[in-house]
């Protein structure tokens, strides 16, 4: 088997009184986006921070392909946006860009960071007359500088509006094209569920749900079929675990809607059940119910 | 935006030193560009020296003219020295040290960067006095005002710390009120404004401690001759390393208090 892009082994961070990161392991393969999902004070940026070894764990080891975050840092295999990473006052886009190319080993050419991060508009712009979205355009720019192979990306969309977010992630998917690991820390739901290839739900610094977001979803317990029908004992279907009424509407909870739904037109006369729907839980019942419950 | 990213450019190893040269470069281009800033550094020293000249008149002893030169040279070179120093702050305060951190360049790459960015801000502080001074009517051999020149570029180094320090360790409203304050401190009780040897015992024997003074003993020793100086290396020398020491406490805490 190759080398994980990361290893966290029994992380733990403590500041103070508050544990951040609390016996945390986890371990991210080559080539795969993940999330990292969490309220605020989950552990989220704690546990970014010290795959980038801007943070030393107190406890436990962390390896980025097989090496220390230093190392992968200083090789070039890390790149990273970081929550709030300012840029220098009073330079121009261009010139910041240009110097700190000339800072890394094997850098991605100019013109294909200016190309991807799409800041070629305002490179003659100085970083304190940036609006929000470009000055985190910038921050992407500088991440994928290094032309890295693990890219850590702290909650890269807060304070983008919609349009800036969209553009953001369509740059974020012709840079991960390439087979490259990426990590990104999020509040937002829908981001983790939309691109990540894995969603891990932190919260208290430990780990509640690792999976996809279809598995998340399913932690809630699976689909809902509502419509409205005949009175009948609807459990006797395959895969059918409840089966309530809402008003004129059944409503049935199943662990296989597929079964279920099959089952319910076998078992009734035709006509007689009208306005069928199957729902599935959101992410975000999901993380309610993960978070409530840890 | 919907182009691929090619494989990167070939691994090129860029090695510690060419890492520092080239942060060098970029913080050099930063200085340049702030004009603002690079005029207040060259203008002040050379105004203070032609302002004290025209006070004290045309002395008709040479000797006591470049002695004054020195003075106002050293006196601006510090000035020079701690405000460049100090212009850290600008990668401090803004957090653009966690960015920093983020590329392959070291602490000691960095700091190193900044240290000499600063010493060659001084050179024209210096230069510009010396020319001021030639302009005068101030004759000296080529090599006493180029031994002058680098002397009191090495004396100065302290200064350059001194800049840093305070800028890893104070706000950046706080950080220029502190660097005027030493300046005007260590300008006055080293001697720079009124020889020390015009001052009361007790004032003396401080100025003694002061790298200030010695910069400017050292700085001029190549006009007045006699024994070199080396009780003033050896305080300059305890500067720097005290200054280092808090230096590199104050740069661990930047990086510690950078962080969100």
């Amino acid at each position: 088997m190759s080398t994980p892009a990361i290893r966290l082994d029994s992380v733990t961070k403590r500041y103070g009184d508050l544990t951040a990161v609390d016996d945390l392991t986890l371990e991210v393969p080559a080539g795969q986006v993940l999330a990292l999902l969490g309220p605020n004070g989950a552990g989220k940026s704690t546990t970014t921070e010290m795959i980038l070894s801007i943070t030393k764990p107190d406890g436990g080891a962390v390896r980025v392909f097989g090496r220390s975050p230093t190392e992968a840092l200083r090789r070039g295999d890390t790149g990273a946006m970081l929550q709030n990473g300012a840029l220098l006052w009073d330079t121009k886009v261009g010139r910041l860009l240009r110097g700190m190319h000339s800072l890394h080993h094997h850098p991605l050419s100019l013109d294909e960071v200016i190309e991807l991060a799409d800041v070629r508009s305002f490179l003659r712009t100085n970083t304190n007359k940036l609006s929000g979205g470009q000055a985190q355009r910038v921050r992407f720019a500088l991440a994928i500088m290094p032309d890295p192979r693990l890219l850590i990306l702290d909650e890269p969309t807060v304070g983008m509006d919609v349009e800036s977010r969209r553009r953001f992630w369509a740059s974020m998917r012709a840079f991960t094209l390439t087979g490259r690991t990426v990590v990104f820390a999020t509040h937002y739901l829908d981001e983790a569920d939309e691109f990540a290839d894995r969603i891990v739900v932190l919260d208290g610094g430990r780990l509640i749900a690792d999976g996809t977001g279809a598995e998340i979803r399913g932690v809630v317990g699976g689909r809902q079929i509502t419509f409205t029908g005949p009175d009948l004992d609807y459990l006797t279907l395959p895969g059918v675990v409840e089966s309530t009424v809402d008003g004129d509407r059944r409503v049935l909870t199943c662990t296989d809607s597929d079964a279920a739904l099959r089952g319910l037109f076998d078992l009734t006369e035709t006509g007689t059940v009208r306005d069928v729907e199957v729902h599935s839980p959101s992410l975000e019942d999901a993380f309610l119910t993960l978070t409530k419950v840890a | 935006m919907t182009t691929m990213p090619s494989t990167s450019t070939g691994y090129r190893q860029v090695s510690g030193l060419r890492r520092f040269t080239r942060y060098y470069a970029f913080s050099l281009g930063t200085v340049v560009r702030d004009w603002a800033f690079l005029a207040f550094v060259i203008l002040m020293p050379v105004t203070m020296y032609v302002f004290f000249t025209s006070v004290f008149g045309d002395s008709a002893d040479d000797s006591v003219t470049a002695t004054m030169m020195i003075m106002m040279a050293t006196y601006g070179g510090l000035g020079a020295a701690m405000n460049a120093g100090a212009s850290i702050q600008s990668e401090r305060s803004s957090g653009w040290f966690r960015n920093l951190m983020l590329t392959p360049l070291n602490p000691a790459e960095f700091v190193g960067a900044k240290v000499c960015t600063a010493v060659t801000v001084v050179i024209p502080a210096l230069g510009t006095v010396f020319v001021a001074g030639f302009i005068q009517g101030i004759r000296l051999p080529m090599s006493t005002w180029a031994a002058m020149l680098a002397l009191l570029l090495l004396a100065l180094l302290p200064m350059v710390l001194m800049g840093l320090v305070i800028g890893l360790w104070f706000k950046p409203q706080t950080a220029t009120a502190v660097t005027t304050l030493s300046m005007l401190t260590l300008s006055m009780l080293g001697g720079l404004w009124i020889p020390l040897e015009a001052m009361p015992a007790g004032m003396q024997s401080i100025g003694r401690l002061l790298p200030s003074h010695w910069a400017a003993q050292i700085g001029s020793w190549p006009l007045a001759g006699g024994g070199f100086p080396w009780d003033g290396v050896q305080v300059i020398a305890v500067w720097a390393l005290a200054l280092i020491a808090v230096g590199a406490l104050g740069y661990r805490r930047a990086i510690r208090t950078s962080r969100r």
